[in-house]
């Protein structure tokens, strides 16, 4: 038995080693394969980490793992094409090249080089972003095919029941399957399906960022996918656009503030009460830097105005030294791209800091749609208090809290209560 | 000291895992092995490929095997050194298939004394 690996020094792997390349060899398989054979390509990929699961503690860990795994999802990929029944089907529909065994191996190499997996992993996700898919379905096989989550983590993130995560699976699933082959769109086409993109991006980030309903490592684990995913959009000519910096600019603004927004007993910590030294300055940065870029050639979308928004927080000294008229301004500049009563919430939240509660107030009663939302009642509740209406803000808080349902909130909404 | 053989079934369902899960997996069971190594209990082992065949009796009929379930399969074996079964019991229970309910058999190898 080889014992020089189990015994010998080897660095410790990167934590997510099997999921990150678990999406990307998917995506690699799956565009040679072609959509239809997308379980073909997940079935290559699960041996190839079964092999792995089970050799690397005999053995040791490779010296690269990363190449031990695609060398494996390579010679995988022949052997399913040789003996698979699927396979079998896929060399009838496949190029000559494949059919003979003296070329197979060649083309697999060729198909499956290291240098065209960010390709694939875009085509990939152009691909799970399609129009035809509900959002909440291309999110969940992004999640499944590109991020190489489970069912039970998904099920998790969205905090619905595996059962429900299965159905949006299967249904996409079939969607994808008559695709055909994966391609980046080009010319007007890119523009719109970017759009899908970006909101399946934004949306996971949304779930990971917003959610106290379940303080779940996964939870960090969304924001770093799509911080990931669209940065692997930056690294593509024809994806490296505008928009793409503006949402990672956005992005990278609320990540810097992740910390400082829990308290170590997990408890929420509104923005006025955060300690902003705690803000990561590293990551704003990095943030200001794409939002310039975001601005070359004149591009502009309501990622623009948020991730100026969320600059504008990041960049203020302190709560009080915030520029609340600026922020007023861009909502309204926002409000014309997109419409939304919880663009109009935030506007009037951001109306009580620069003209006062009253002004807030008057701006937030106009808003309709989202008197069942915690979040809504809770600000109601908070510039009643302000405006000196303490019943009012009682009744609005007492609301809120019937509404909530992560013990975070609970407790932050209880407090404000006991505090009228 | 005598060897032990120790006798894997069952454990976690690999098809369904997902890849965190077989990475954690992975890990836990490279911990255990890396200990074995260290304290020089570990004589050798290796991970059985299934699915095997099984031949019987004089006929010597091949057949898919007895197993009904996956948890009755062997999926690896290991020889290790211990001073006795109750060692070797100790030694095996830190063996990460027993966290999916699966099991390890221990068993003493006969000494031979020529």
């Amino acid at each position: 038995m080889e014992q020089q690996g189990a015994s010998g020094a080897v660095g410790p792997l990167v934590e997510n080693l099997f999921r990150r390349e678990s999406g990307r060899l998917t995506a690699a398989l799956t565009r040679f394969f072609g959509s239809a054979h997308l379980e073909l390509a997940e079935d290559v990929v699960q041996d190839t980490l079964l092999k792995a699961m089970r050799e690397w503690p005999f053995k040791g860990v490779p010296n690269d793992p990363v190449a031990w795994l695609h060398r494996v999802a390579r010679n995988g990929a022949m052997d399913r094409l040789r003996r698979d029944a699927r396979g079998a089907q896929l060399l009838k529909e496949q190029a000559p090249l494949l059919r003979s065994e003296w070329s197979m191996a060649a083309t697999v190499n060729e198909a499956l080089r290291p240098e065209s997996l960010a390709d694939d992993q875009l085509r990939m996700f152009f691909a799970c972003c399609h129009p035809s898919l509900p959002t909440e379905q291309q999110v969940a096989l992004v999640l499944k095919t590109l991020c190489g989550f489970g069912v039970p983590e998904i099920a998790r993130a969205f905090v619905t029941n595996e059962e429900t995560i299965n159905k949006r699976l299967y249904r996409a699933r079939e969607a994808f399957r008559a695709l055909g082959h994966l391609e980046i769109p080009e010319g007007e086409d890119l523009s719109a399906r970017t759009e899908h993109v970006l909101a399946s991006i934004y949306l996971l980030f949304n779930e990971g960022y917003n959610a106290t309903r379940n303080p779940d490592l996964i939870r960090e684990d969304l924001i770093e996918e799509a911080l990931h995913l669209a940065h692997l959009l930056t690294q593509h000519p024809a994806t490296d656009l505008p928009d793409v910096h503006a949402l990672l600019a956005l992005m990278l603004f609320h990540a810097a503030r992740t910390d400082a927004r829990r308290a170590a007993d997990g408890a929420i910590i509104l923005l006025a009460d955060q300690d902003r030294t705690q803000w990561d300055a590293e990551l704003i940065d990095l943030a200001g830097q794409h939002l310039v870029l975001a601005t070359r050639n004149g591009g502009f979308s309501s990622y623009h105005l948020e991730a100026a928004i969320a600059g504008m927080h990041a960049h203020a000294s302190s709560f009080a030294a915030t520029d609340w008229a600026a922020i007023v301004s861009l909502y309204d500049r926002l409000l014309v791209l997109k419409p939304h009563d919880i663009v109009r919430m935030n506007r009037a939240v951001a109306l009580a800091e620069a003209q006062g509660a009253d002004e807030g107030l008057r701006a937030l009663e106009q808003v309709r749609g989202l008197e069942d939302h915690h979040v809504f009642q809770a600000t109601r509740g908070e510039l009643m208090r302000r405006a000196g209406r303490t019943e009012e803000a009682r009744t609005a808080f007492q609301l809120a809290l019937r509404l909530a349902t992560a013990p975070q909130e609970r407790i932050l909404l209880e407090q404000r209560l006991a505090a009228l | 000291m005598s060897k032990y053989l120790f006798l894997f079934r069952g454990g976690m369902d690999m098809r369904a895992a997902t890849p965190d899960a077989l990475q954690a997996s992975m890990m836990k069971w490279k911990q255990w092995m890396d200990e074995l190594v260290k304290n020089g209990k570990m004589l050798s082992g290796e991970p059985l490929d299934g699915p095997g065949k099984v031949l019987t009796g004089t006929a010597k009929k091949i057949t898919d095997g007895p197993f009904a379930e996956g948890k009755e399969v062997v999926g690896g074996y290991m020889m290790i050194e211990a001073s006795g079964m109750d060692e070797a019991l100790e030694l095996s229970k830190g063996c990460p298939v027993l966290d999916h309910e699966g099991s390890v058999e221990v068993r003493p190898v006969m000494e031979m004394r020529m």
